[in-house]
């Protein structure tokens, strides 16, 4: 994507969701500076080992990424087999491969969510915090076609993320 | 990485723009109306007796050697469960009066057992020694044991408020709990002496019911409205019953609105209790040609009675890859409406975190991430359990309208009472070991019993359960707004859509079910009960514009869908009316109703009823079912709802007042919460009740809950 085009689009979201996009030293999510790619593979730990932590933090900062351990899904359908979780603090991160048309955020309980489209890539990837009472339910899209052949968009992944008060740690669906 | 490089497109939700939507949000659930609230419209206080000491069916004594039986399977009733010692299923199959004993494993080979009961059961539930059952009219508490003569013999039965239907155990085992549909009341029963302990009035239709695992308090789900009842203090001889909010679907709800919702039969508990799902239809969930709504499951949070799923905002966050602009259909949940249509019964799978919905509309069971927030939206995998279906009239022939679901003691296999064919279907359900594929099998399926009825009418059954014909709707069976032949206390919006293949006149829940460009909120209709009601030849219609009941048919086909009819023969569309109006007139069972003398104040108010001054019953025919079946000016006219375009049509039928007493709200437009609301407001719109005193008025409405 042109620097021209992601400008524009940054504008079409800050439309939607004042305030403007937070750049670096702005309070609030940031995107990742480096690629999912750059972070070591490791073996996928639990969400509960340990727990993420009660504080509320900001969000992490791009150059933490690399040392974000991969965490598992409570559960994963086939559809997101591919999805990675990164998790920093309280902050999850998640990202899946192929192509994603658009996310949209179905319902939640907080504004910190953030996601993006690497335009080179097209992969979808969505920053949201893991806190107590907190709920979240993000659907990405990718390219599909109806009947006639016309574009048409088609559900990928429906992602879920809450913690329930009290409880040991959160929960995190993607189907 | 920084905003400005080029990489990578962020999108975030703003403070700001949230603090926006949080006003109005909160401003329109405080007005939200779900309809049904607890105690309205309720009827006298129902009186329990006990009937202790009945004499066993069988003369074969139970036998004291084994060693002590089993738990029970389940702690909640449902149309068919597992024998503690897994060697039998007992179905109610209320169509032929009965409980079915079906030998295990299943074998056609070997027949099931049938065990006449005093009326139609509805739920059945086995506990170590006893097998319980609920018959719905006479309202009972059946308690039977296994026997190995008759099947099963019975111990004990317990009179209860008309309609018993739902059934749960406490966890000692000590109490069961039966709700009570038509009567709308909870009772409780000690199971030691079977003895009724009390009876409380809650709101319309109670259906499913589950006993916390405290044992302290039970959730109600009602077949009207999305609000569960919890009844506190269930050991006590004063229980409480109170509301508790439940929106429904809310991630397809329009932007800061709570949903209704109906069809709520059925509940499941978690297996560590914090959870209880509840399977239902959710009136104007909005989706891809969403007409009607879609089916659900909601999450109950116990600790807290507070719903698990996240509220849905109009402007959330989403972002496009191609840039394009806002649009509705990426803002809401992808893909098939639901799962599943109509649901009618649920079950948790412990051993896999799952929940078992049984379909009744499209004869399948979806099974459910019971994890998830949503559990709709993560969906492990359906089964199909229909099968045989007839190329004219698509409905199945073999295991049709899915009602209720047992499962085995390892979790590996769930047997399903088909309520439309009356068979039982066995499942091998999907292991979810990782790495092992699963391929489902289709079901093995033994035949209960034969048509209880003529051939038209079972064919006019199986159509008014089934919602995938496209001739008949969209998407949504008959029963899916007439439940049992009766209503879902909704009020529907009749409103004109244009799609690509035309401008048509539909139904849809919310104003935005409806297409944007061409948005209008549409005419209230309520909907209307039919069981019992539609002997008449005719007319039909809230204008009386049918001439008769198969042309009102042809024309809820057209109604009761998104945009224009496919293309049909004519004959498909008489065959499809003609064998529905069979199955309305001579399959569906009307409410329990008794004969009996009226109180000073019911005589009181019929003679209200039927004096000159009042004149109710010049037009409220008591010969033809209290209706004169023709249309009249309602003048003045009701007060137009804001969320429906007022009618230029002033004439309406006059509506059948049969059952009325159970049919809250009331009108065209629902705008009556209550028959008192009704009276109350009426002045000399319809007939003369403006001079009645409050004594008169209040004895009108005591015997019109009599008719």
């Amino acid at each position: 994507m042109s620097g021209r085009a992601l400008i524009s689009l940054t504008l079409f979201v800050s439309l939607l969701a004042a305030p403007a996009l937070a750049g670096p030293g702005e309070s609030g999510p940031v995107a990742p500076d480096a690629g999912v790619a750059a972070i070591a593979p490791e073996e996928e730990r639990a969400l509960d080992a340990p727990a993420p932590p009660a504080e509320r933090t900001a969000a992490p900062k791009p150059a933490e990424w690399p040392s974000a351990p991969r965490v598992r899904p409570t559960r994963r359908g086939p559809a997101a087999a591919g999805c990675r979780g990164y998790l920093l603090r309280e902050w999850l991160r998640v990202r899946c491969p192929g192509e994603t048309f658009a996310i949209s955020l179905l319902g939640s309980t907080d504004q910190s969510v953030a996601f993006w489209i690497d335009p080179a890539t097209k992969e979808g990837e969505v920053l949201l915090p893991l806190r107590q009472g907190e709920r979240h339910v993000v659907q990405l899209w990718k390219a599909g076609k109806d009947a006639a052949g016309n574009f048409m968009p088609e559900p990928k992944v429906v992602l879920q993320a809450y913690w329930i008060e009290g409880a040991a740690a959160p929960t995190v669906t993607i189907f | 990485m920084s905003a400005g490089d080029g990489r990578r497109v962020l999108a975030r939700a703003g403070r700001r723009a949230l603090v926006r939507l949080a006003l109005p949000i909160s401003l329109a659930a405080a007005g939200c109306s779900q309809g049904g609230s607890a105690g309205e419209d309720a009827g006298p206080p129902a009186s329990a007796t006990a009937s202790t000491g009945v004499p066993a069916a069988s003369a074969s004594p139970p036998d004291p050697g084994p060693p002590p039986a089993p738990g029970p399977t389940a702690r909640e009733g449902s149309a068919v469960a597992r024998a503690p010692s897994s060697d039998a299923l007992y179905v109610a199959d209320e169509d032929h009066r009965a409980i079915h004993v079906v030998p295990l494993p299943l074998d056609p080979a070997r027949p099931a057992r049938a065990v006449a009961l005093p009326g139609p059961p509805a739920q059945v539930l086995a506990l170590g020694d006893r097998v319980l059952v609920t018959v719905r009219d006479p309202g009972l508490l059946v308690v039977l044991r296994p026997d190995p003569a008759a099947g099963l013999a019975e111990v004990a039965r317990v009179a209860l408020p008309p309609d018993a239907w739902g059934l749960a155990v406490t966890p000692d085992g000590g109490t069961a709990l039966v709700t009570s549909a038509w009567a709308h009341k909870v009772s409780a029963v000690d199971l030691a002496t079977a003895a009724p302990r009390w009876s409380i009035d809650v709101a319309r239709e109670p259906r499913g019911v589950v006993v916390r695992a405290d044992g302290a308090a039970a959730y109600v789900t009602h077949l009207v409205g999305a609000a569960l009842t919890r009844v506190d203090g269930l050991a006590e001889a004063a229980p409480s019953a109170r509301r508790v909010e439940l929106p429904a679907c809310p991630l397809r709800a329009p932007s800061g609105r709570a949903l209704g919702a109906s069809l709520g039969y059925a509940a499941a508990l978690s297996d560590d209790g914090g959870r209880l799902y509840v399977a239902r239809h959710a009136l104007g969930a909005m989706g891809k040609d969403a007409w009607f709504g879609a089916a659900t499951v909601d999450v109950l949070l116990t600790a807290g009675d507070a719903p698990l799923a996240p509220k849905h905002f109009g402007n959330m966050l989403f972002l496009r890859a191609d840039r394009g602009a806002e649009s509705e259909e990426i803002k809401l949940p992808g893909g098939p409406l639901a799962p599943f249509t109509q649901p009618r019964a649920i079950v948790y799978r412990k051993r896999t975190s799952t929940v078992l919905v049984a379909g009744e509309g499209d004869d399948l069971i979806a099974e459910l991430d019971a994890l998830s927030a949503d559990p709709t939206l993560a969906v492990v995998r359906t089964y199909k359990v229909g099968a045989g279906y007839n190329p004219a009239l698509p409905v199945a022939s073999s295991c049709g309208a899915p009602a209720g679901i047992a499962l085995s003691e390892d979790e590996a296999t769930a047997w399903v009472f088909c309520r439309a064919t009356y068979d039982v279907a066995e499942l091998a359900l999907d292991p979810m070991r990782e790495g092992a594929p699963f391929t489902p099998e289709p079901p093995r399926t033994v035949r209960l019993g034969d048509e209880p009825i003529d051939a038209v009418v079972a064919t006019g059954r199986r159509l008014f359960y089934n919602a995938t014909d496209r001739i008949m709707s969209g998407g949504l069976g008959c029963a899916g707004c007439h439940p049992e032949g009766r209503d879902d206390g909704y009020v529907w919006h009749e409103a004109k859509i244009n799609t690509a293949e035309g401008t048509a006149v539909n139904f849809v829940g919310v104003p935005e079910n409806a297409p944007d460009e061409d948005r209008t909120k549409g005419y209230p209709r309520r909907t209307p009960m039919l069981a019992g009601r539609v002997g008449a030849s005719g007319p039909y219609g809230w204008h009386a514009e049918s001439p008769d009941l198969e042309d009102r048919i042809r024309n809820g086909f057209t109604l009761h869908r998104w945009g224009v009819m496919p293309k049909h023969e004519q004959v498909q569309l008489a065959a499809r009316a003609g064998h529905v109006a069979a199955f309305l007139r001579r399959g569906l069972t009307p409410p329990p109703s008794r004969s009996r003398e009226l109180t000073p104040e019911e005589a009181r108010g019929r003679e209200v009823f039927r004096s000159e001054e009042a004149r109710c019953s010049r037009c409220h025919v008591p010969e033809t079912g209290y209706t004169d079946r023709m249309a009249y000016p309602l003048l003045p006219k009701l007060a137009v709802r804001s969320d429906f375009d007022d009618e230029e049509k002033k004439e309406f039928k006059t509506p059948s007042l049969l059952f009325v007493g159970g049919t809250a709200p009331h009108f065209h437009d629902g705008s009556a919460g209550s028959l008192e609301e009704l009276v109350e407001r009426n002045g000399d719109r319809m007939g003369r009740t403006s001079h009645l005193t409050r004594e008169e008025r209040a004895a009108l409405v005591a015997f019109l809950r009599t008719l």
